[in-house]
């Protein structure tokens, strides 16, 4: 693997783009010669609220290593065992913080996303039992045209699609912070609001379903 | 037992929900659940302490349709001063002969068809979901409440 999303922890110079999700951790591998090498490699995709978050962690890993490094070659196999629980406690401490902040995912693709849409569409009148509307063409159409302009990763994360008794549809993005971008789609726009723990909600009404418009939208969710 | 006009903030507020239209993969509450149908600023309501989770299931099971993928499931409970705190208002509405105990959270808002809600009233409706707590009928093909006794 090249240098690209590559953090090396012996090395504070150079730290990269790198996923907060857990999956995407590719590759961990310590190298024990003279001094200790760690190596983690991600995936890109970066995202700088967890840059703070994955630099906090990994300055207390990298003072762990610092306190536990092995400087001669003939170490013995009790410092080297020792230092691995340590690796370990710290992998197991740094998964638990990304689980923390990463997004609640349905694990879904645009395709799926779309047979939802369709599916929505399928519905009879009061399907909820309370005088319900199915989901409108229109808003359906838009649902779809939103769909296409916005980036796989973005779909990847969204947590729920439901539709409403008014016509409309709901896709909600949402980290296990309980942060989340709440997007509803009607006939000729759309609105939404970013829930952020240490702000007030924003709001965002009638907004046009274009490709500037719906980029700022999916800079908000890449920031959750 | 009469019931007073006035709801009080110490009262018990059911919403009956079905599978799987009100629920995500997780089974967690969506939106959807407290959102009025077009034309109306209503979300239908039972004052659970003047009756009990047999009647509110036998409500449920009145206005479910299994085959529209909507089955009753359970109830989704708040306190009325947890709707308040939504900046949302009940209106108790009975209905003499199906439902003496019904009455309707209001947002403020009147739906549109085909318009998507402000996303100020999109962030009401999503916190008094937030709040609200889902009791599960472990049975729900039977006539009696066959979830938790304890339903607060």
């Amino acid at each position: 693997m090249g240098n690209n999303g590559v953090i090396f922890l012996d090395d504070s110079n150079y730290i990269d783009a790198f996923s907060y999700v857990e999956e995407a951790i590719s590759e961990y591998s310590i190298t024990a010669n003279e001094n200790v090498t760690i190596k983690r490699c991600f995936s890109s995709g970066a995202i700088p609220h967890f840059i703070v978050t994955g630099a906090i962690v990994f300055s207390s890993f990298g003072d762990l290593v610092a306190k536990n490094i092995i400087k001669n070659n003939d170490s013995s196999i009790d410092e080297v065992a020792i230092l691995a629980e340590n690796i370990s406690n710290i992998e197991k401490q740094y998964l638990d913080e990304i689980k923390s902040f990463s997004v609640k995912k349905l694990n879904t693709n645009r395709n799926d996303v779309i047979k939802s849409i369709i599916s929505f569409r399928s519905l009879e009148n009061n399907w909820d039992g309370y005088g319900a509307v199915p989901l409108e063409v229109e808003s359906a159409s838009n649902a779809v045209s939103f769909l296409n302009l916005i980036d796989d990763f973005v779909v990847g994360l969204i947590s729920d699609i439901s539709t409403n008794p008014n016509g409309t549809i709901s896709f909600l993005w949402e980290n296990n912070s309980n942060e989340r971008l709440s997007l509803e789609i009607g006939n000729e726009s759309m609105s939404y609001y970013l829930k952020l723990n240490t702000l007030k909600p924003q709001f965002f009404n009638n907004v046009n379903i274009s490709k500037s418009e719906v980029l700022k939208l999916s800079e908000f969710v890449k920031s959750l | 037992m009469s019931i007073p006009k006035e709801i009080s903030v110490a009262e018990k507020i059911l919403r009956v929900v079905f599978h799987p239209m009100n629920f995500n993969s997780s089974m967690k509450l969506k939106s959807n659940s407290f959102k009025s149908k077009p034309g109306e600023d209503e979300v239908s309501v039972i004052r659970f302490d003047f009756c009990d989770a047999n009647f509110c299931k036998k409500y449920g099971k009145e206005i479910q349709n299994p085959y529209n993928r909507r089955n009753f499931c359970g109830f989704a409970l708040l306190n009325a001063k947890e709707v308040f705190e939504c900046d949302a208002e009940i209106e108790f509405t009975p209905r003499k002969t199906s439902n003496p105990y019904h009455a309707d959270i209001k947002i403020g808002f009147i739906a549109e068809q085909g318009k998507q809600l402000p996303a100020e009233f999109q962030f009401k409706v999503d916190e008094m979901t937030r709040k609200a707590r889902f009791y599960e009928d472990q049975n729900p093909d039977s006539t009696k409440w066959e979830g938790k006794e304890n339903i607060e």
